[in-house]
């Protein structure tokens, strides 16, 4: 599953219990590789086509129960490679469901982005909202899910994954300066 | 005489036949002793006179001759007579002539100065005085005087003797004074005895032996040993009544008792009270404050307001709490009470603890089987076909989405376009196509491009080849779920014998919240008619999609009433119809004889197969479904057929 996938792409993790649904949000993410070769060679043929935009490479985990998911989250801390979102079902009988699930992440790493993929309204929005707050970090995907939804919320949430991480980088930095900055003035005044 | 009437009955009677006797002796000798006096005085004038008389003829000559010598002489003579105290004569005029005197040295003292004829009783003694008389002429008087020894002697001695009487028949009476009365007494006094038995020891089994007596005693005492056995009946049925009663009370099954209102304390409880709760009823009746020790903390206040309130009212109450009972078991109690009320005060509070802990378990028993048949009948609401097909096949649904996205993404992206294009720029070059190959910068790359083109299409080829594969493969799993569905609602499926009035009523129900949102009225028209022998669960699916289609035809109507009527009638001799109509928009012609058909909907999130599988749930159950419309805006009549039960067998 790690073959096509890019060291500097963003880390996903699919946790569910059905595998065809791992499957098939691996198709809409990785798609085949086109081939660099045979696209110069059209470029050079044809002219004028503009390369194509890049496509965002993700790596993408599985996890098959709730218990499993938290583990892998908890391992890639560690590594210092944490994931930017999680796609999680709702039902994963038999261990914890997915609000479970996210209740016992948010509590190791609050910044992961949750897609919760549900395939009827076994939980209405009350239900959900009740165990975790009203929140920006998920968002509540119906199956059957079309493809693009797949690749927007991917792109959106890691997007704002990464904004959120650059943010609070930039916020320790500016932290730090102004740390030093008053250390500097309170030396200068004495 | 209060001594007397506390004296016994036998010494009164002693002391009455003692008086009685003793004065009757008494008067008998008075009389007798009066008697005695009056002749014993008499007897003596007599004698007196006789001796007067005597001394007179005996002193004539004296007194003739005026011999006083021989006067005294004859008075002397009365010396004789120890009685005669003195003698004296006096002349013819009432002169002293001569005296004699028993003691000489009174002797003028006792002589009367002059002569009274007759006899007079003085103090001590008698005086008599008679004339002497010689030849028709008085030639003096002679008088004695006597003593009245012989009187007193006699009285006395009678005296005497009737006192000697009076004790010996006194003794006489008293000695039979003793025995006779026991006559009387005795019966009277065991009568006493038996009533002083019964009434010490209120045992009403003895009997007064008295009997056999027709006087007053002898039915005193039939009357009393009468009296005596009917008390003992009425006490035995009075104690034989009184046992049943009381072991009614103590077997009726609930915890009998009474308190004071005043105190609240218990008054009387019955032993059931051991058997409900493990108390025995003592530990209630010993403690005031026992019922508040045992009752459940939570519900003390409410069970003791309510029987406060009712007691205030004067009425009749019920109240329903907890109980700990004697080994922590926790017992429903429905406490029943009524207030006793004598002159506009409550005198006693009286009522029953019944344990009501299974009906309190049955009650419970009963909501959670409620909340399963209402769960039950909102599943049989949600039964559509296709939602219960979708919750199976909604993960499948998604593979075969995104497969058929991606085929479509690709091809649309696929590099067998660009072998048009290649082509092109061939067909450009066809006459000189050698030399372009050759030397043209972009014909030296063109074999290349097509080689490596080619194999990439054929890549493609295979990969779509593939994906086809899973999409087929997941169709045919949708299928097998469907199919699996169908043929458990096929197994589920009991033939019976029903009333299409239930059956109409049951899918009335499903949809009551919903028909009473969009403000529809049902109309009921329904006739007698036999049972239908069908497949409950399948009519009434039949039912649901004909009241919910009705129901959206109604919704999208523009009509003031929107009005649902549902009718129930014969149809020949083997069938029930049942006919659901509205007054929404109706059916256009055209669409009639396809609204049946599969995939076929007006509904923007409809699936089109309600009305699909309702026909073919009719014909299997060997009935009908058609469909009537005048047009657009007319509304719609959906006629289901059914069997009749016996028509079948």
């Amino acid at each position: 599953m790690e073959t096509n996938v890019n060291q500097t792409g963003h880390r996903l993790l699919i946790i569910d219990d059905n595998p065809t649904i791992h499957e098939d949000i691996k198709k809409i993410l990785c798609p085949p590789k086109e081939d660099a070769d045979v696209s110069a060679m059209a470029a050079e043929l044809f002219g004028s086509r503009s390369p194509a935009v890049e496509p965002t490479q993700f790596r993408i985990d599985s996890a098959y129960q709730g218990q499993e998911g938290l583990a892998k989250v908890e391992q890639a801390i560690a590594e210092g490679a944490p994931y930017a979102m999680a796609f999680v079902d709702v039902r994963m009988p038999p261990g914890w469901d997915g609000i479970e699930t996210i209740r016992r992440i948010w509590d190791k790493y609050p910044g992961l982005q949750v897609v919760i993929c549900t395939a009827y309204s076994d939980h209405s929005w009350e239900d959900i909202t009740r165990s975790l707050g009203y929140s920006d970090s998920f968002v509540i995907l119906k199956k059957p899910f079309d493809n693009v939804e797949v690749l927007q919320l991917a792109h959106a949430l890691t997007k704002k994954w990464t904004l959120a991480c650059e943010t609070r980088i930039r916020m320790d930095n500016l932290d730090e300066m102004v740390r030093v900055r008053a250390e500097a003035l309170s030396k200068a005044n004495e | 005489m209060n001594w007397f009437w506390n004296l016994s009955l036998r010494h009164k009677l002693t002391v009455v036949i003692m008086l009685v006797s003793l004065s009757a002796m008494l008067l008998a000798c008075v009389g007798f002793i009066g008697f005695e006096y009056y002749a014993t005085r008499k007897a003596l004038v007599h004698d007196l006179s006789s001796l007067t008389d005597v001394l007179a003829l005996n002193s004539r000559a004296a007194l003739r001759f005026q011999d006083k010598m021989a006067a005294e002489t004859t008075l002397a003579s009365m010396q004789a007579k120890p009685n005669i105290l003195s003698a004296s004569l006096y002349t013819s005029d009432r002169k002293v002539f001569a005296t004699w005197s028993r003691d000489p040295a009174h002797k003028d003292a006792r002589v009367d100065a002059a002569p009274q004829e007759g006899y007079r009783f003085e103090r001590e003694s008698l005086r008599m005085c008679q004339p002497a008389v010689h030849d028709g002429e008085k030639i003096g008087y002679v008088c004695l005087e006597s003593d009245l020894r012989e009187i007193t002697d006699r009285v006395r001695l009678l005296a005497g003797i009737s006192f000697l009487v009076l004790i010996i028949a006194g003794l006489a009476a008293l000695g039979l004074s003793a025995k006779l009365p026991r006559v009387v007494t005795k019966p009277i006094l065991g009568l006493a005895e038996t009533a002083r038995l019964v009434g010490e020891k209120h045992d009403y089994s003895v009997r007064s032996d008295v009997t056999g007596r027709s006087d007053e005693i002898g039915v005193l005492a039939n009357a009393f040993n009468h009296m005596l056995h009917r008390i003992q009946s009425q006490d035995s049925a009075l104690s034989l009544s009184q046992q049943k009663l009381e072991s009614l009370v103590h077997s009726i099954d609930g915890i009998v008792w009474e308190r004071d209102p005043k105190t609240l304390a218990f008054t009387f409880v019955s032993q059931q009270s051991m058997r409900i709760l493990g108390y025995p009823p003592e530990s209630w009746l010993g403690n005031s404050r026992f019922w508040e020790k045992i009752v459940h903390p939570d519900d003390v206040d409410k069970a003791a307001k309510a029987s406060l309130e009712a007691q205030a009212k004067c009425e009749a109450y019920d109240c329903e709490y907890r109980v700990i009972a004697s080994d922590k078991r926790v017992v429903w109690i429905r406490e029943s009470g009524v207030v006793r009320v004598e002159n506009d005060k409550p005198v006693a509070l009286r009522g029953i603890l019944q344990d009501i802990t299974k009906q309190k378990q049955a009650a419970g028993e009963l909501e959670r089987l409620n909340h399963r048949l209402v769960d039950a009948s909102r599943q049989a609401g949600m039964a559509e076909v296709a939602t219960g097909i979708l919750h199976n096949v909604g993960n499948v649904l998604n593979s075969v989405n995104v497969s058929a996205t991606l085929v479509q993404d690709q091809m649309v992206k696929s590099k067998l376009l660009t072998l048009e294009r290649a082509t092109g720029l061939l067909r450009e070059h066809l006459s000189d196509a050698g030399a372009f190959i050759a030397n043209d910068p972009k014909g030296r790359l063109l074999p290349d491009f097509l080689i490596k083109v080619t194999e990439l299409a054929l890549e493609e080829q295979h990969r779509w080849q593939e994906e086809l594969k899973g999409l087929r493969k997941n169709i045919e799993h949708m299928k097998e779920i469907v199919a699996m569905q169908q043929s458990y609602a096929r197994v589920a499926g009991i033939i019976e014998a029903m009333s299409a009035e239930d059956l109409v009523e049951d899918a009335l129900r499903i949809n009551a919240a919903s028909l009473a949102r969009h403000d529809v009225e049902v109309v009921r028209a329904f006739n007698k008619v036999p049972k239908v022998k069908v497949d409950k669960h399948k009519v009434v699916q039949i039912l649901i999609n004909l009241v919910r289609n009705a129901k959206y035809a109604l919704d999208a109507a523009r009509v003031q009433q929107r009005l649902l009527t549902i009718h129930i009638g014969r149809n020949g001799s083997d069938r029930v119809k049942i006919i659901v109509q509205d007054n929404g928009i109706g059916i256009p012609k055209e669409n009639l004889t396809n609204i049946f058909s599969h995939g076929f909907t007006t509904k923007r999130d409809g699936h089109g197969f309600g009305l699909h599988s309702s026909a073919l749930a009719a014909k299997e159950l060997g009935g009908s479904l058609t469909a009537h419309s005048d047009g657009p805006g007319t509304g719609a009549t959906f006629t289901l057929e059914l069997p009749i039960a016996n028509s079948i067998n």
